[in-house]
């Protein structure tokens, strides 16, 4: 999410990020090397915070502005990191919101 | 490991090392043989086309996959003692490549030659062959259709064509073909066996594939649609480019995004300011059968 103001001065910036890492510990079945690297079992969910199939992710944020703002540009977007390097925005919501009228 | 990465090609590979599929094939043309399916595309070009621009397509060549089978080959095969590098037949290919389940030892170690000579070789040129040699070997029309499933334990049958029941051209009079209906063909327990990778059981918080997460994440939650009315709509619902996260078109239709914003004013009571402020809701819903990023 980037938030500018009447002269497309950036004012608020807000990124989430979902993602599933999956790591071998020492602890996991055979330790590190070998075919365990290709063992889905064999991995522990480091995190897990992908968004499930169905389920609706809501966000709330506040972005105070200076006195003098008219207006503010906002745009949300959502990117896919394909691989390293390589992402994509998805789908991209903007709206204006204006001040003292 | 960043699971996202690697999750389109892992959950193909089975977690422990299957029985070898030893046949008896020498050479790749020898191996691809049973699978040739150059007749289907005069009778069905637009399939064809279809198929050309998947995944599919490219299931064995695509640059990914050859660098993961390659870092699998060299970091594993070859570093386990009494492990061949035919291995990969049994573990990978058998979905990825299933035409080499007909490969004799000798020829599945070549091809895992090939693999690492087309990911690594300095040569462009000598990389660039091996890749045409290996593209042989690429899922193709009977790879779906001339079996009654796919996966571990696929058999292809010979002057056999599988359809799920819709109008099926007349192979007998063209090709010689009997053409066989198979409605499992529209079911998502088609696409499974390649799309799963866990031994049966295993949920999806032990082994996250597309098969688990779908069954557990979507289905479990009211889901409704199928592997084909998703990933094959189009075309009549017989779209064969197989659209998934990787077409942005297609990624599109996973996602809802909405934001709604607010003016409003923000009192520091402690200065006695007013500034102006902006409350901002985002809401962004997976319509979905997979998980973002997917499993």
């Amino acid at each position: 999410m980037t938030v500018k103001d009447q002269k497309g001065k950036v004012l608020f910036t807000k990124t989430k990020e979902y993602e599933v890492y999956d790591l071998h510990l020492p602890s996991n079945k055979g330790g590190y090397l070998g075919f365990d690297d290709w063992d889905l079992t064999a991995m522990t969910h480091i995190v897990d915070n992908a968004l499930e199939p169905l389920e609706t992710d809501s966000e709330t944020y506040v972005a105070l502005l200076k006195e003098d703002t008219k207006s503010v540009d906002i745009e949300v977007s959502f990117s896919y990191l394909y691989e390293e390097g390589g992402s994509a925005v998805i789908s991209k919501v903007n709206k204006k919101v204006e001040f003292g009228k | 490991m960043r699971f996202l990465i690697l999750c389109l090609l892992l959950v193909s590979l089975a977690i422990a090392p299957h029985a070898a599929f030893a046949g008896s094939a020498n050479t790749i043309d020898e191996a691809a043989a049973a699978y040739n399916s150059e007749k289907c595309k005069e009778c069905h070009d637009d399939i064809h086309k279809g198929w050309s621009s998947s995944w599919h397509s490219k299931s064995i060549v695509d640059p990914r996959t050859l660098k993961t089978f390659r870092t699998f080959i060299l970091s594993g095969a070859d570093k386990l003692p009494g492990v061949k590098r035919s291995i990969l037949r049994d573990m990978c290919l058998i979905c990825h490549a299933p035409a080499a389940a007909a490969a004799s030892d000798e020829l599945a170690e070549k091809i895992s030659g090939l693999v690492v000579t087309a990911a690594d070789d300095k040569d462009a040129s000598k990389r660039e062959a091996a890749t045409k040699e290996l593209s042989k070997l690429n899922i193709n029309c009977l790879s779906c259709h001339g079996a009654k499933s796919v996966g571990p334990g696929s058999q292809i049958e010979p002057n056999k064509i599988y359809g799920p029941g819709k109008g099926e051209p007349p192979h007998k009079d063209a090709i010689g073909y009997d053409t066989v209906k198979l409605p499992s063909m529209k079911t998502s327990e088609f696409c499974a066996p390649c799309h799963h990778g866990c031994p049966p059981g295993m949920s999806s918080k032990e082994c996250p594939t597309q098969w688990t997460v779908y069954q557990e994440h979507y289905l479990a939650h009211g889901g409704k649609q199928t592997c084909q009315e998703c990933h094959m709509a189009g075309e009549g619902g017989a779209s064969h480019s197989f659209p998934g996260i990787y077409e942005k078109d297609f990624a599109k239709t996973a996602v809802e995004l909405s934001l709604d914003a607010q003016p409003t004013r923000h009192f520091y009571q402690l200065t006695n300011k007013v500034v102006p402020a902006v409350v901002m809701n985002v809401k962004l819903k997976n319509i979905g059968a997979h998980d973002i990023p997917h499993g």
